[in-house]
């Protein structure tokens, strides 16, 4: 018997045996999402986890205060980073070998420890240390995300001005150009187009990281979307309010990782 | 046919999600032979990581459960756990029991089963030693940091002078980092541990505190009320042998009721 069915399986061709799999996966996987359907208990899973009031109680304030927050940690944390991450990248690619240190130490140290870390010692270590309060009540979060976003774009930025042609520096040179406006005006505005996909991503990572400003403390008008779900999961014992800032999550995030696969396609096809 | 696979996958993950969701059931212990308890730690006095105590951890809490559960004869198994919504974990099956100088409050009581209450507590109001003597009717126009979740928030939240602004915290223990840091003027939480952070940290002082009469309870799920009982007859006759008084002695000075 066993042996028969190696023999049979023998005489199966290639292809044969690459739709033997799939179809096995698509049994598979079919098994497996009609016995979760079956297992759910789908009655509680609407009264604990998405329960029509509550759902509706949420609006508009969690789009009104938290969406808005969360936006406003993004953008912020986005430019920051940007201005550090290019001046970063510019420093790891000069001539300068002590910029160069800097700039690699910086991206090495900032990127081996966590965001969580950081915002706790930026948000509440800079204060002790220095005396200084970071203004303002985005302040200190913000400056948490830039400072750390800032190193993860460097390593983009400078990947996106080194895919631009060499021939671009010395052609600019040649026509007497200084370095630095060759790099303003001529090599930074066509990497900044390679990089819009990275760039994007790395925006969409911010937008989710910005979950973790609440650990610094936030006030009932400062409060993103993951801190407003887990608030609400508290004052009405039901994980409705964490699902819908679920959802919003998505809402944001779904249309900018669909313009990224565009970007990419838009690119691939350029090429 | 080409997209197939991706939904799937997308259902395959959907369940893994619903079954660590959905766990839980009708156990009275979530493991055989341990009295498994959720608490949020550090929250000195009454919970600390302690490597020398068998769970781990000890503080008033945890030695008032690990005698309650020597009572009845299981070992005691300390799960760490944020505070906020701690209430609902025994009902997700997380752990037996919420012994995390919790409360009982009538919001929390329509989702847990409380013990009978085990400690009196109060409120109390901390500033910077510079600032001794302010009071919470100082502090319009100023920061005073919270819990998230806790009564201390909800008290504050209600006595708060005119124009003062709540900042709440995920976890107590970047609340006194905070206050050092001055990214709030003052910390509203109980009395006890305000006051345990004062007695050892000369920049810190308790300026106010506020009798609110909150007694601390045992949180258990609404359905296990064996467990429930069983933690009370414990608990009365620790109380009885003098074990309580020892307890309450050892982490608050007086010998309590």
């Amino acid at each position: 018997m066993v042996l028969s069915m190696f023999d049979w399986w023998r005489s199966l061709s290639k292809r044969r045996k690459v739709r033997f799999w799939r179809g096995a996966s698509y049994v598979l996987f079919a098994v497996l999402a009609v016995g979760f359907v079956v297992a759910v208990d789908w009655g509680r899973v609407g009264d604990t986890m998405f329960r029509a009031d509550l759902v509706a109680d949420q609006f508009p304030d969690i789009l009104l205060i938290a969406a808005k927050n969360t936006i406003i940690y993004t953008i912020l944390g986005f430019i920051g980073g940007l201005l550090i991450g290019l001046m970063l990248a510019l420093m790891r690619l000069s001539q300068s070998k002590p910029f160069r240190w800097v700039s690699a130490i910086y991206i090495d140290v900032v990127r081996g420890i966590p965001l969580l870390v950081w915002i706790l010692l930026i948000g509440l270590g800079i204060p002790i240390a220095l005396g200084i309060r970071v203004p303002t009540t985005y302040g200190p979060g913000a400056l948490a995300l830039s400072i750390v976003v800032g190193a993860y774009m460097a390593e983009t930025i400078r990947a996106g001005i080194e895919a631009v042609d060499r021939g671009q520096m010395e052609a600019a040179r040649s026509l007497g150009m200084s370095y630095s406006k060759a790099m303003i005006w001529i090599i930074l505005p066509q990497a900044f187009r390679l990089m819009i996909p990275p760039l994007t991503n790395e925006f969409i990572l911010l937008l989710k990281d910005t979950s973790l400003v609440s650990a610094i403390g936030v006030t009932v008008t400062s409060k993103e979307l993951t801190r407003w779900g887990r608030d609400g999961v508290i004052h009405s014992a039901n994980a409705t309010p964490l699902v819908v800032a679920g959802l919003v999550y998505l809402l944001l995030t779904i249309p900018m990782t669909r313009a990224v696969a565009q970007l990419e396609k838009k690119a691939a096809q350029s090429k | 046919m080409k997209r197939m696979p991706v939904l799937l996958l997308l259902v395959l993950a959907l369940a893994l999600v619903a079954t660590a969701c959905s766990s839980g059931g009708d156990a009275t212990l979530v493991a055989e032979g341990k009295l498994t308890i959720c608490s949020e730690s550090p929250y000195e006095p009454f919970e600390f990581e302690d490597p020398s105590a068998p769970s781990g951890y000890s503080g008033f809490d945890i030695e008032l459960m690990d005698a309650i559960a020597g009572e009845l004869e299981l070992e005691l198994v300390v799960a760490n756990t944020p505070f906020d919504g701690i209430w609902l974990q025994p009902a997700a099956g997380a752990c037996d029991v919420v012994a995390s100088a919790m409360t009982i409050t009538e919001e929390r009581a329509a989702n847990a089963l409380f013990s009978d209450p085990y400690y009196n507590a109060a409120q109390s109001l901390m500033v910077l030693a510079a600032n001794d003597g302010a009071t919470l009717a100082d502090l319009g126009g100023m920061k005073i940091g919270v819990q998230v979740g806790t009564t201390g928030e909800a008290y504050a939240d209600e006595n708060k002078p005119e124009g003062a602004e709540l900042v709440s915290f995920d976890e107590g223990a970047a609340l006194f980092l905070a206050l050092e840091a001055g990214t709030v003027d003052a910390i509203l939480q109980d009395l006890p541990v305000n006051f345990a952070r004062a007695e050892q940290d000369a920049n810190f002082v308790v300026a106010e505190t506020y009798n609110t009469e909150e007694q601390y309870g045992f949180g258990l799920a609404l359905d296990n009320e064996g467990l429930a009982s069983d933690i009370n007859d414990a608990l009365k006759s620790l109380k009885d042998a003098g074990t309580y008084g020892d307890l309450h002695e050892k982490y608050f000075g007086v010998r309590g009721e």
